[in-house]
């Protein structure tokens, strides 16, 4: 077979020649279709042929290569489920998405506003998401949850977040904290949290950030110091998601100088030496409580260590590429919600905004234009961290950007076409407006995002 | 499982192979055609030899039948490194697919297989002085004289119609309203009572002529009329949907061509003892820049995949595309001549000349505004919306 032609690569243009697949290659090429691409291949001349040919004469390979007719059955559901849905959601996914839409609004539509006044953490509301599943999206079925890829989690963000953001938050938060369990975690260890985290029974924080150490974690001190089967934990932590709700936290600490020198800990709410300072009082995201933590020689067990010494720093890397494109995502449901109740607005007072109507409607394009693209991107980069690309760090950070940077706008512009009925708190749209403000800051001010894009960007040469 | 949100091996290879032929065979014409303003005839050649021309049309009639995604990603490479040889990409893609939709078969085995092979060059010829995208107010008319029809009246601003062997033309063939009024025809280079009256002279993508065409008792069969008499409206409709998202495809590689050398130069250019890129004014500009290239190119692919898939959805995201992809690009090429100080003024590097090709973007195919207002339109429409 010298010579083979992957005709479904050149429909086109290619006429590619390779070495024949030896068997081996054969269950390679059927697990991964797009292994095609890295068969080695040299340049020929154009030729001509359909998608169809191509496709035809690629079964016909496969048949030529041994195939069962189950695995051929099961190449050509793939091809043609790819066909039907690439860059589109597969009806499964947009069944989920629904589902958990309509769980938002069942649960959160008429409360919204009043949690948002009253600056009150949802329990009844966790409940249900509990119930759903909502918190065991990126556990692993071993553990008791889902195992859904990243993209399935950021779909379920974004719907909640079209209704609520404090909700959308709690969620968030929780793949953040157990982020670092998952990754760094070892049996006992994922095997005792993880569970009841997928249940819901056990509400997850992330102890990063510090009064000296926001953006730039490298310089966080609050100290970790060995003595015998446990650390003394002494120093303070800020902005904590879930403060005084969570039963446990992901805790950053310094076990020694530099970045090698943080280490990551699983902290329990009730170790003694550890004590909830005071909770922040906000301007938006008011359901979802944020706070102090303050540790005087907090003891926490040496088994609560997750990695080795050290391990800290790329944990929070780790986490940090799961949940920037969660941010993004909650930017776009924001963003989504808001031209919703815009786009409402709009349709119901038709005849008295006559007399502007052009301008709101180029308003309202202008709003779902930069939605959309904002969507595709986090789609795009929510897909790229689920194939671990090379790629997926930049993109996390650009879709975290991009995308609150336009809740930020769009969110801004909603008020705006509500006129000044949008400035009263009668209105959602304010409360979005508010939350939208967080999104640009944390995980990483969006400064510092354009630092690290520029940084992938300058590493890599331009071809 | 199956990666959705990726191109497939087969859109990655096209993609990587127009892109090797546009950096070695098109861009170093690029300046060249710019500046002389001729319509490059090697640059066609060669696409024509990648069979590009038939992207969309069906192997029967000679194309490759890849589809609109795989037609964006094609273009996209083109635009890379030069907008005008991506337009004559293009043409071909739009007016084939008209023929391909509207068409009969005679029309069909007549006319695709010369579009896709190169053979000949179409245009698409429906902007009016008075009427420009609006239909409702064109006033060149197609008289029926038994089975022919007699074209009076103008065109303005169509591109290639110098160079094309063949040009739809959109003409009044009744007094309605546009809806039921309107007729298209193909009129070929042969057929008598045409021809370009004057080529304007423009800002940017230069080699492409924009011409003024009159018909004066121009004499076509009744064979030439693609689809009923009447039903040119719903073909000017869809075929701008077609050009709407080609013309995001090549300005997102215009894009990206003007920020990978604008890239390139900061690393390059040295002052106050230090790369430029070092500055983090500078670094914001530059992941700005990434961010919005990438969030429109997905956008692009998103709209093509959607038209690959021939749901409505192929309008709205068509439309979304060129407003964002197209209003990105002018504002990141002002930002790269900018990244190049008093260099990308000078017509020494490439970047002016883009920026230059980066305007006609924001105006060509119902200017964004007018995009804007489908968009309006149809989101309203659509309200309220699930997943």
């Amino acid at each position: 077979m010298e010579g083979l032609q992957l005709p479904r690569c050149g429909f086109s243009m290619c006429n590619l020649k390779t070495q024949a697949p030896g068997l081996g290659q054969v269950e390679k090429l059927r697990k991964d279709q797009f292994s095609f691409a890295r068969i080695p291949r040299h340049e020929g001349r154009p030729v001509r042929g359909g998608h169809a040919a191509g496709m035809r004469r690629e079964l016909d390979l496969f048949r030529s290569l041994l195939l069962t007719e189950l695995d051929l059955g099961r190449y050509i559901f793939d091809i043609w489920d790819l066909a039907m849905n690439q860059f589109s959601l597969t009806d499964e996914k947009k069944d989920f998405a629904n589902r958990v839409l309509q769980l938002a609004r069942t649960e959160l539509e008429s409360k919204s506003s009043v949690i948002d006044e009253q600056a009150r953490y949802p329990r009844e509301v966790i409940k249900k998401f509990a119930e759903f599943g909502l918190f065991g999206l990126a556990v692993p079925k071993k553990y008791g949850g889902s195992g859904r890829p990243l993209l399935d989690i950021c779909l379920a963000i974004e719907q909640v977040a079209r209704v609520d953001n404090s909700a959308a938050l709690c969620v968030g938060v929780n793949v953040g904290g157990l982020s670092p369990i998952l990754q760094g975690g070892n049996e006992e260890q994922k095997g005792n949290y993880l569970p009841r985290i997928a249940k819901g029974e056990s509400i997850i924080g992330v102890a990063f950030t510090e009064p000296e150490a926001g953006s730039d974690l490298g310089s966080l001190r609050t100290r970790a110091v060995r003595r015998g089967d446990h650390y003394d934990i002494n120093g303070r932590k800020c902005f904590i998601s879930n403060a005084g709700v969570a039963s446990g936290y992901s805790l950053l600490a310094r076990t020694g100088p530099g970045k090698a020198g943080i280490s990551a800990f699983i902290l329990d709410a009730d170790v003694p030496g550890l004590e909830i300072g005071r909770i922040e009082r906000k301007m938006g995201a008011r359901g979802s409580p944020t706070g102090e933590l303050i540790f005087e020689d907090c003891k926490i067990p040496l088994e609560k260590r997750l990695g080795q010494e050290g391990a800290g720093f790329d944990l929070a890397k780790g986490m940090l590429r799961l949940t920037r494109p969660l941010i993004g995502a909650q930017g776009v449901g924001l963003a989504t919600g808001a031209l919703e109740y815009a786009l409402e607005y709009a349709r119901e007072y038709r005849e008295r905004l006559l007399s502007s109507f052009d301008i709101i409607q180029y308003m309202l394009a202008d709003m779902a234009i930069k939605t959309e693209a904002a969507r595709q991107l986090v789609y795009q980069a929510a897909s790229l961290v689920d194939a671990n690309h090379s790629e997926a760090s930049k993109f996390s950070s650009m879709v975290k950007c991009f995308a609150s940077d336009v809740a930020m706008e769009v969110s801004t512009d909603a008020i705006q076409i509500f006129g000044l009925r949008g400035y009263s708190s009668d209105y959602p749209v304010g409360r979005f407006m508010r939350d939208a403000k967080l999104f640009q800051i944390y995980e990483g001010t969006n400064q510092i995002q354009r630092v690290t894009i520029a940084k992938a960007l300058l590493a890599v040469p331009s071809d | 499982m199956t990666e959705h949100y990726q191109l497939t091996s087969e859109q990655n290879i096209l993609k990587e192979t127009v892109g090797r032929m546009a950096q070695e065979k098109i861009g170093p014409y690029a300046a060249e055609i710019d500046e002389t303003g001729e319509f490059p005839w090697d640059v066609h050649g060669q696409l024509k030899e990648l069979g590009l021309f038939g992207l969309v049309i069906p192997e029967d009639y000679g194309g490759s039948d890849a589809g609109m995604l795989s037609a964006v990603l094609a273009l996209e490479e083109i635009g890379r490194v030069c907008s005008s040889s991506a337009i004559i990409c293009a043409a071909p893609i739009v007016v084939g697919r008209i023929i391909l939709e509207s068409g009969n078969d005679e029309q069909k085995r007549k006319y695709l297989p010369q579009i896709a092979s190169g053979e000949t060059i179409p245009a698409f010829a429906l902007t009016e002085s008075d009427a420009d995208s609006d239909l409702a107010r064109l006033t060149t008319k197609a008289d029926r004289e038994e089975d022919r029809y007699i074209i009076n009246g103008r065109k303005y601003f169509i591109p290639l119609a110098d160079v094309a062997g063949l040009m739809t033309v959109f003409a009044r063939t009744g007094q309605g309203s546009a809806m039921d009024a309107v007729s298209v025809f193909v009129v070929e280079r042969e057929n008598p009572g045409w021809s370009v009256s004057r080529i304007e002279r423009k800002m940017g993508t230069q080699a492409i002529h924009d011409c003024e065409l009159i018909f004066e008792r121009c004499v076509i069969p009744e064979a030439n009329r693609l689809g009923k008499d009447g039903g040119g409206f719903i073909i000017a409709m869809r075929s701008q949907e077609v050009s709407c998202i080609l013309t995001a495809a090549r300005t997102i590689g215009l894009a990206q061509g003007a920020f990978d050398y604008a890239l390139g130069y900061t690393q390059e250019r040295i002052q106050f003892g230090r790369s430029i890129s070092s500055f983090q004014g500078i670094q914001f500009m530059l992941a700005d820049m990434a961010m919005q290239i990438e969030a429109g190119r997905y956008l692009l692919y998103k709209a093509g995949a959607e038209m690959d898939r021939g749901a409505d959805e192929g309008y709205l995201y068509g439309s979304m595309a060129k407003c964002f992809v197209t209003d990105m690009a002018m504002k990141l090429t002002t930002d790269a001549v900018q990244l190049l100080g008093g260099y990308g003024y000078m017509k020494d590097h490439p970047l002016e000349r883009m920026m230059r090709d980066a305007k006609l973007t924001q105006v060509v195919d119902g200017t964004n505004q007018s995009r804007r207002l489908v968009v309006g339109r149809e989101i309203l429409k659509r309200y309220p919306t699930t997943v």
